[in-house]
């Protein structure tokens, strides 16, 4: 229930921003015809590299930047709900219900998710009725389930940003590591096999190549869903050695906040 | 009476990073052992100057700071027990309504359905802000605004409410009309305890039961405002208006004690209650024509210059 009231509060601020709420949805689809016609333009250039992912480039990049959003979301929400509510002065009288920490943080960046996952899923659809992708019913489902592991894996590493920011309040290097490191070595825009040999050994480290790597082979190739699984189960040790070190962390950067009295300070 | 909080020994030093990397941390002790109790169903006043540890003891009762050592002793508190009011507007959603912002409190609150539509009914109206509540925030006057703090404090049904210098930027009648909010919501109405920190002494000995000094994180005393102005005063001030004054040897007798004197009135200085009767005869007998007389408590005003007096 609590989760809940987060999200409809969100909902009604974003409401009392009309204007805004709706450009974000046309800004969207501005992005994707950009890419449609950078596609056009590069037509059968890339396809030794395109063509394990069925050789249009609007396809493939299609698949990575509906995931882009979750990978800003996840990374950055968490830090910047903990920035943003000490700055206005809304986290002294959050904690001051009888609400953990920790629901505070996922009820605050639960709006993101369900926005991010909306307009993903919104891109995907647009995107693969136009190039006329039929994609079977249980590989859109495991999708979602692959949206939704990404989703988690990026909030674990975001867990470990907002420890930054409570601590230090300002400066962010996970971020700025994983985030940077995800755009160029994820798969997003390019394909991994375009980098360099010794470069594609750190791509794997990131839960992004893995997601990208999953989505293109259940929505693009149409391969079965077993094809999926072992890159899927990448992402799932992903999430159980970061989702449990990073709360670890968070508790202990709390702790210190506390202990340093600057917990609402920013 | 009862206690419905205790300190008992509670310290905490927070530390200050230095500019340069290779120099040790500032400290500085916010609280030296700090040990005063809050007696249940009272005002409670934390009274000192800035920096004397006031706030540090209202963030440790709410969970936002964590004491070094000492123990802080809750009877029958648990989390959602304890409101806090403090004077950050900012702490609400400014593009939400009045009744969107409660019904969000509400819900962390563990508030569902109908109960919930209740409460924020109740406290709506009991601060008397009903009529108001589809406002947005961010349209609501100074005073309008600080009852809405104390609306959202009054949610969870508090047993113990802290009060952070609430009345910090309202003017002095929405300072009153708060005041008497809180004394009939929280004391009468549900027989709360009020935990109150400031350092207006005129809020102080206004409403306050129950009064602990606070200064350089020490309690130098604590106790209700007669046994506060017995400590730390040494007398009292006798003020007799005349028609006209006593002969002279009433001045020379009593020099030392004549703290001002005007054509129709005159201070006196006494160290007991007992001497007045005394000083009135003396004044008679010499001949001096009585219209009135009365007794001024020094005021808590002089209170602090007295405390750092005592402690230099």
């Amino acid at each position: 229930m609590k989760l809940l009231a987060f999200i409809k509060k969100d909902f009604q601020i974003n409401m009392s921003y009309r204007f805004y709420f709706f450009l974000q949805f046309g800004f969207m689809f501005i992005s994707l015809f950009m890419f449609y016609f950078i596609g056009r333009t590069f037509s059968g250039a890339m396809s030794q590299y395109l063509s394990a992912y069925g050789g249009d480039y609007f396809a493939y990049v299609l698949i990575g930047i509906s995931i882009t959003s979750f990978v800003s979301v996840g990374l950055n929400s968490l830090s910047s709900v903990i920035r943003e509510s000490q700055v206005q002065g809304t986290l002294e009288a959050l904690l001051s219900t009888p609400t953990s920490i920790y629901t505070i943080l996922i009820g605050s960046s639960l709006w993101a998710f369900v926005s991010s996952l909306v307009s993903s899923i919104g891109m995907l659809t647009v995107g693969l009725i136009y190039i006329g992708q039929n994609v079977q019913l249980i590989n859109s489902i495991v999708s979602l389930a692959v949206l939704f592991l990404t989703f988690t894996s990026f909030l674990s590493v975001g867990m470990l940003s907002a420890s930054f920011i409570m601590v230090f309040k300002q400066g962010n290097p996970i971020n700025m590591i994983f985030g940077t490191s995800s755009y160029f070595l994820g798969g997003i825009y390019f394909p991994v096999d375009v980098l360099p040999e010794w470069v594609r050994g750190l791509s794997n480290l990131l839960p992004i190549t893995h997601a990208t790597k999953a989505l293109r082979t259940l929505l693009l190739t149409n391969q079965p869903v077993q094809n999926a699984v072992p890159i899927i189960i990448n992402l799932i040790i992903f999430i159980v050695v970061l989702l449990p070190l990073s709360l670890v962390i968070f508790k202990i950067a709390v702790k210190k906040a506390k202990r340093d009295g600057t917990l609402i300070q920013y | 009476m009862e206690n419905a909080l205790e300190f008992r020994n509670v310290k905490k030093i927070f530390k200050t990073p230095s500019i340069l990397f290779w120099k040790k941390s500032q400290k500085k002790e916010a609280l030296n052992s700090a040990t005063f109790k809050c007696p249940q169903g009272q005002i409670t006043c934390l009274l000192g100057p800035n920096g004397a540890g006031k706030t540090t003891i209202i963030k440790i009762i709410a969970g936002l700071v964590s004491a070094d050592k000492g123990d802080v002793v809750m009877k029958e508190l648990k989390t959602g027990d304890i409101g806090l009011v403090t004077p950050n507007d900012r702490s609400f959603y400014w593009r939400l309504t009045g009744w969107q912002n409660l019904d969000f409190f509400a819900a962390l609150h563990g508030l569902k359905g109908k109960t919930k539509k209740n409460r924020v009914s109740d406290v709506l109206n009991d601060v008397g802000m009903y009529d108001e509540k589809d406002k947005p925030f961010r349209q609501y006057s100074s005073g309008m605004k600080q009852k809405m703090i104390l609306a959202r404090a009054l949610l969870g049904n508090p047993k113990l409410l802290l009060l952070d210098e609430p009345t910090a930027h309202i003017d002095p009648p929405s300072r009153k009309q708060f005041y008497q909010l809180v004394t009939e919501n929280f004391i009468k109405k549900r027989g709360a305890t009020v935990l109150l920190c400031t350092h207006d002494l005129f809020e102080a000995t206004e409403l306050a039961q129950h009064i602990i000094l606070l200064h350089q994180g020490k309690v130098i005393e604590e106790g209700d405002l007669e046994h506060i102005q017995k400590k730390f005063t040494s007398s009292y001030t006798l003020v007799i208006d005349f028609l006209s004054p006593p002969q002279e040897p009433f001045d020379k007798k009593y020099k030392d004690r004549i703290k001002t004197k005007s054509a129709s009135s005159m201070e006196l200085a006494v160290a007991e209650k007992s001497m007045i009767p005394g000083i009135l005869e003396d004044f008679l007998a010499m001949k001096g024509q009585l219209m009135g007389a009365r007794t001024k408590e020094d005021s808590l005003y002089e209170l602090f210059d007295l405390i750092e007096e005592r402690i230099s």
